[in-house]
C-alpha cells in the first residue's frame, strides 16, 4: 500500500482555536503567579536577614498599592488554580477501595477541601492567636 | 493494456484473502492464522475494521447457556422460525458450536453483560422459549467487533488493507485465483493473487430506501460471487426488523421487547394480539406477543397501518415501543444506547415517552450459496456471515441467530480456506495480470463518465431502484408488483449500462466513483431478490404474497431458490431441495402456549 | 427557522491535485429540523456536488466514521441535528491534528498503528484461551472497573481536542491510552507488565497535560483524561520502585 499525500496542517495559534484550550491555558498559568508569589515571599525573607531598614522597605513594597494590586491578582490566581485542580482531582488519584466499592469523585475533591480549608484555619489561628 | 486513465496494476502475493472486516471476516483471519501461523493472509475491507456494520449490531448473540435451554430447543425454534427452509444439518451443526464460539469470544475479552456471581447474563429474544441470546447491554456488535479487531491485533500474520474497495474476483482454469480493487486513498489498482478468498462483505440491505443498515451495506460481495456463476441462494427472503425509527430506519433493538417493552397501536392496544400472537399478558411470554417472530411482527405492522391505526409522524405510520414500565436503571444498565438514540435523536426520553417505530429492512437472509464451511462451487472461494448462506435461516431468520453466524461460520470458513491455501497450488504470472488491467480499465473508464450526454446521476438510478424494491418487494408481495419491479430493475440495469454522470474524475478517494462501482453490484443483487420472489408461488416466513398464493406449499416451495447472475439479462432461478434431518414441517404457531416467565 | 427554508454549509476543502491550495466551498442545503448534519452533506454529495468527499457509515453514532470539526469542535456529523445548528451558516473542517486526504477525509493511519503499541487487546492466560467450552466469570464490579473505557469507537474525536497530539504526534494519545487503561482494569487480563514501556516513554502518560478537552468531546462519555492521568501515578511509582529496588518483577 502506497501512502496518500496528505495536507499537514500546522498549530500556529492554537490556543486560539477553543476556549477549552484558553481555560487550560489560564490554568497552567496562575501556578506561575503563584510561583512569583512564592519568589516574593523568599525575598522578603531574605530582606528580613539582612536587617531591619531592607526588611521595612520590602514592607512598604508589599503594602503600597501595586503591591496590594498584585497580591489580589495572586489570590485570585490561587483560587483559580486550587478550584481547577481540586475538580482534576479525581482523574489523577488512582482508585481508592475495593471494586466495586470505589472511592467516588465528589468524596475524593471533597476531601481535597476539607483538607485545605483545615489547613488553611489552622495556619490563620495560628497567625491570629498562636504567634 | 495500461491507458491513460488506468494506472497499472500493482500484484501483491499471499496465500489467503479476505474481504470484509466486520465480525465474519476478523474471525476468518484469527481462525486462519490460529490454524496456520505461516499463512500471509491478507484482510482487505472498503473500511477500517471496526467502522463494519456488526458494529451497530444491538441485542444480543444466541446460544445455548441456561440449564434449562438445549440444542435441541435452540434447533427448534431456529427451523421453526425458518419455517422449515432452514437447512437442517447446518442448524444442528450451528446451535452445537454456538456456545464454545460466544465463550471463545469471552475469553477474548469481551464484556458480555453479567449476572451478580459473575456469570453470563441471557435474555429473551423473538421465538426462543428459553432466554438464550447473549448481550453486552445493547452494544453487543459493538463489543464483538472491537474484541475481534483487538484481538487481530495480537496476530502480525493478518496483515491488513483498509480502506481497499474490492471491484472484482479474478478466476483461472482451476478456480479462484485473484482478488482486484482500488487502494481507495491512492485511488490506484491492486491485485492480490492468491490461492483462497473469503468473501465476508456483509449483506445487501441498502437495495431498500428504508432500512437499519449502515451506507456500506451494499451488497458487492453477493454480486462478486455471482459473477462467476456462484448462486445466491434464497434471496427473496428479506427481514424487516419490526422496530426502527420512522424516516432514518435506525435500530432500536428487538432487546427492548426481550427486557418486556410493549407494543401500541395507535388506540393503545397491544395489537399483536389481533395476529395469532397472544393472549396479552402483562408479563413477557416466550414466543408470544412482542416476543414473536419479526416477520410475524412486520407483517402486523403492515395490517395495522392500513387499518388506519398507527400514529402518523413526519415519516410515515408509526406504532408505539413502550418501554417506560422498566423504569430508568433498567433502561441505563439493559438500553443505554437506545435510551440515548431516542433523546438524540427524537427528543423524547424512553423512561417518559413510548418511542415511534416502524419496520425497516434489516438483514438479507439469503446469500452465496456455501456448505458448512463456508466452501463455495467455485474453488478456493469461501464465504461467511451475512454475505453467505449456509441454510440456517431458513425463510425468517431468528433475532440474535446473526451474531453467533458469523463466528461460528467465520471461523469455518477461515479454518477451510486455510487448509485449502496451504495444499493449493500457487498462482503464477502473466495471464492474472492481464486479466486484472483489462478488469482495471472498465471501473477505471467509467472515472470519465460525465453529463454532457444526459447520463443520470448514481443517486437518481440508486433511488430508482431502492423505489422499485419497496414498491414491488416489500412485506407483503403480488406477481404485478413483482413484475413491475423486475422490470425496472432491468431497465435500470441498462441505463446504468449505458454510463453514469460523475462529477468527481479524480482518483484520489473518490467516494462519488466507488458509490457508482456499488451500485452496479447493487442492482445485480436487487434482481435476484425480485425474480427469486417472483418465482416463489407461495408464503413463507418473510415471503408473504396477497395474491394466488398466500398459502404455503410445502409440496412445491419446501425448496431452496438459486439465482444465476447475468450481466447481460435478468438472472435465472433455479430450486433446489431443503435437507431436513429430524424436524418435519408442521404448523408454525406463535402466541398461547408460553409458560410464565421470570426475567432476572 | 423552519422546514423548507436553506441552512448555509461552509465546508474547508482540499484536493491532492492542488495542495497548496486549501479552499472554502459554501453550500445551500435544505433545512429540516430533524435531519442530521450528515443528511446535509448526503443531500449535496447527491444532488448538488459529487465530488465533496467525507466518510460517513452507521448513522447512529457507534462505527465512528464520520467525524469532522463542526464550528471549530469535533463532532460526529451524525450525531448532530440541524436544528441545534440554526440558523448556521455552519463550519465543517476536518478532524484538526490529523493529515488530510480529501476535504474531510483525515489520515487514520497513525492511530491505528499506535493501537498495537499500546497493546490495546486482552492477553488472557494461556490456560484460560485454550479452554473455551464455557464462559469465565466476571462479576458486574469487576466489569465496572473497565467497562466504561471498552465505550470507545475510536472516532478520534478526542485526537482532534488535544493540542498535546497536535504539537507532539509522536503521543500515543486519548484514545490509545483510555484502551490501554481499559485491558490493565481487566480481571482477566496478563498483559499489564507488557504494556508499561509504552505507558512510561515519554510519548505515553506523560506526554499529557491535562487539558482535559478529550474528555469532553467524546460521545460515549469515555474519559481518556483520567485513563491517563491514573496511569501517570501508576508510571512514577513504579518509577521509583524501580529505583529503590532495581531488578525488581514488574
Amino acid at each position: 500500500m502506497t501512502r496518500p499525500a496528505t495536507w499537514q496542517r500546522d498549530m500556529r495559534g492554537w490556543w486560539r482555536r477553543d476556549p477549552a484550550f484558553r481555560r487550560y491555558l489560564l490554568r497552567e498559568a496562575t501556578s506561575v503567579a503563584i510561583g512569583g508569589y512564592a519568589l516574593m515571599l523568599l525575598a522578603g525573607l531574605g530582606c528580613l536577614a539582612a536587617g531591619p531598614a531592607p526588611w521595612q522597605s520590602w514592607q512598604g513594597l508589599v503594602m503600597s498599592p501595586i503591591g496590594l494590586l498584585l497580591q489580589a491578582l495572586v489570590f485570585a490566581a490561587a483560587v483559580i488554580h486550587s478550584v481547577s485542580w481540586f475538580r482534576l482531582m479525581p482523574l489523577t488519584v488512582p482508585p481508592v477501595g475495593r471494586p466495586g466499592r470505589r472511592l467516588g469523585d465528589t468524596a475524593i475533591s471533597s476531601a481535597a477541601w476539607v483538607a485545605s480549608a483545615v489547613c488553611s484555619l489552622a495556619l490563620l489561628g495560628w497567625l491570629v492567636y498562636g504567634a | 493494456m495500461v491507458t491513460a486513465q488506468t494506472p497499472e496494476v500493482q500484484v501483491i502475493d499471499c496465500d489467503l484473502v479476505i474481504v470484509g472486516g466486520g465480525g465474519a471476516g476478523l474471525r476468518a483471519a484469527l481462525a486462519a492464522t490460529l490454524a496456520d501461523p505461516g499463512l500471509d493472509i491478507r484482510l482487505v475491507s472498503k473500511v477500517v475494521p471496526m467502522r463494519s456494520h456488526t458494529v451497530a449490531a444491538e441485542g444480543g448473540a444466541a446460544a445455548v447457556l441456561r440449564d434449562d435451554d438445549s440444542f435441541e430447543q435452540h434447533f427448534e425454534d431456529t427451523v421453526s422460525g425458518g419455517e422449515w427452509l432452514c437447512d437442517q444439518p447446518a442448524v444442528e451443526a450451528f446451535v452445537a458450536a454456538c456456545p464454545r464460539e460466544l465463550s471463545q469470544l469471552e475469553r477474548w475479552g469481551c464484556p458480555w453483560s453479567r449476572q451478580d456471581d459473575g456469570r453470563v447474563q441471557t435474555r429473551f429474544f423473538g421465538g426462543m422459549r428459553v432466554q438464550r441470546t447473549w448481550f453486552a447491554a445493547d452494544r453487543t456488535g459493538f463489543h464483538m467487533l472491537h474484541t475481534l479487531f483487538q484481538t487481530s491485533l495480537r496476530y502480525p500474520s493478518i496483515r491488513r488493507h483498509d480502506e481497499f474497495f474490492c471491484t472484482d474476483l479474478l478466476v483461472d482454469e482451476r478456480g479462484l485465483a485473484g482478488v482486484l480493487g482500488v487502494d481507495i486513498a491512492a485511488g490506484t489498482p491492486v491485485v492480490y493473487r492468491t490461492r483462497a478468498a473469503v468473501l465476508a462483505t456483509g449483506g445487501a440491505g441498502r437495495v431498500y430506501a428504508h432500512n437499519t443498515n449502515a451506507g456500506i451495506v451494499t451488497g458487492e460481495g453477493m454480486a462478486l460471487a455471482g459473477a462467476h456463476g456462484v448462486a445466491l441462494r434464497d434471496m427473496e427472503f428479506v427481514q424487516w426488523h419490526p422496530t426502527a425509527l420512522p424516516g432514518s430506519g435506525i435500530l432500536i433493538t428487538e432487546g427492548c421487547r426481550g427486557e418486556g417493552g410493549l407494543l401500541l397501536n395507535a388506540e393503545g392496544r397491544r395489537y399483536l394480539q389481533d395476529y395469532g400472537l397472544g393472549p396479552p399478558e402483562p408479563w413477557p411470554r416466550p414466543r408470544a406477543m412482542e416476543l414473536g417472530p419479526r416477520d410475524r411482527l412486520s407483517q402486523a405492522f403492515w395490517q395495522e397501518e392500513r387499518a388506519g391505526r398507527t400514529v402518523a409522524t413526519p415519516q410515515g405510520g408509526a406504532v408505539l415501543l413502550d418501554l417506560r414500565h422498566l423504569g430508568a436503571a433498567r433502561l441505563a444498565e439493559r438500553l443505554p444506547m437506545i435510551s440515548e438514540v431516542a433523546r438524540r435523536f427524537l427528543g423524547i426520553d424512553p423512561v417518559a415517552t413510548p418511542i415511534p417505530v416502524r419496520p425497516a429492512v434489516h438483514y438479507t437472509m439469503g446469500g452465496i450459496a456455501t456448505g458448512l464451511d463456508g466452501e463455495t462451487t467455485l474453488p478456493g472461494l469461501f464465504a461467511a456471515g451475512e454475505c453467505a448462506s449456509t441454510g440456517i435461516h431458513g425463510a425468517n431468520r431468528l433475532g440474535s441467530n446473526s451474531l453467533a453466524e458469523l463466528l461460528v461460520f467465520g471461523r469455518a470458513a477461515g479454518e477451510a480456506a486455510a487448509a485449502w491455501a496451504r495444499s493449493a497450488p500457487a498462482r503464477a504470472g502473466g495471464s492474472l495480470q492481464r486479466d486484472a488491467q483489462a478488469h482495471a480499465q472498465h471501473w477505471y473508464a467509467q472515472l470519465t463518465g460525465d453529463r454532457s450526454a444526459g447520463q443520470p446521476r448514481v443517486a437518481e438510478l440508486r433511488t430508482a431502484m431502492q423505489a422499485a424494491m419497496e414498491d414491488g418487494v416489500g412485506i407483503f408481495r403480488d406477481a404485478d408488483g413483482m413484475q413491475r419491479a423486475c422490470q425496472t430493475l432491468g431497465e435500470l440495469r441498462a441505463r446504468y449500462s449505458a454510463g453514469l454522470a460523475l462529477d468527481d474524475h479524480s482518483r484520489h478517494f473518490n467516494t462519488e466513483w466507488l458509490s457508482a462501482i456499488e451500485l452496479g453490484h447493487s442492482l445485480q443483487v436487487a434482481e435476484t431478490i425480485a425474480h427469486a420472489a417472483l418465482a416463489r408461488r407461495e408464503s413463507r416466513g418473510a415471503h408473504v404474497r396477497r395474491d394466488d398464493w398466500s398459502a404455503r406449499n410445502d409440496e412445491n416451495f419446501l425448496v431452496h431458490s438459486l439465482a444465476y447472475c447475468d450481466p447481460e439479462g435478468p438472472p435465472r432461478i433455479e430450486h433446489a431441495p431443503v435437507r431436513l434431518t429430524r424436524s418435519a414441517p408442521a404448523e408454525r404457531s406463535y402466541g398461547g402456549a408460553g409458560a410464565r416467565v421470570t426475567l432476572d | 427557522m423552519t422546514d423548507g427554508d436553506a441552512i448555509r454549509l461552509d465546508v474547508l476543502r482540499w484536493h491532492p491535485d492542488r495542495p497548496a491550495a486549501p479552499w472554502w466551498q459554501s453550500y445551500e442545503v435544505p433545512y429540516r429540523a430533524d435531519s442530521t448534519l450528515l443528511e446535509a452533506l448526503q443531500t449535496i454529495k447527491d444532488a448538488l456536488d459529487g465530488t465533496l468527499t467525507f466518510r460517513w457509515s452507521c448513522r447512529m453514532a457507534i462505527c465512528g466514521s464520520c467525524g469532522c470539526m463542526v464550528n471549530g469542535r469535533p463532532e460526529l456529523s451524525c450525531h448532530l441535528l440541524l436544528r441545534d445548528l440554526a440558523p448556521g451558516p455552519v463550519r465543517l473542517e476536518p478532524l484538526a491534528h490529523f493529515p488530510v486526504i480529501r476535504d474531510l477525509v483525515i489520515d487514520q493511519q497513525d492511530f491505528l498503528e499506535k493501537l498495537p503499541a499500546v497493546g490495546a487487546y486482552l492477553v488472557p492466560a494461556a490456560d484460560a484461551e485454550a479452554a473455551p467450552d464455557t464462559p469465565s466469570r466476571q462479576t458486574p464490579a469487576q466489569m465496572a472497573e473497565y467497562y466504561q473505557y471498552a465505550q470507545c469507537i475510536n472516532c478520534l474525536l478526542c485526537y482532534s481536542a488535544c493540542p498535546q497530539y497536535g504539537l507532539k504526534p509522536d503521543f500515543l494519545g486519548p484514545a490509545a491510552l483510555a484502551l490501554m487503561a481499559r485491558h490493565d482494569a481487566d480481571s482477566r487480563d496478563t498483559g499489564g507488565s507488557a504494556r508499561k514501556a509504552a505507558r512510561d516513554a515519554e510519548s505515553g502518560v506523560w506526554d499529557c497535560t491535562l487539558v482535559g478537552h478529550c474528555t469532553e468531546v467524546c460521545p460515549q462519555g469515555v474519559d481518556p483524561a483520567r485513563a491517563i492521568n491514573r496511569n501517570k501515578t501508576a508510571s512514577a511509582r513504579d518509577y521509583v520502585f524501580d529505583l529503590l529496588m532495581p531488578g525488581r518483577r514488574r
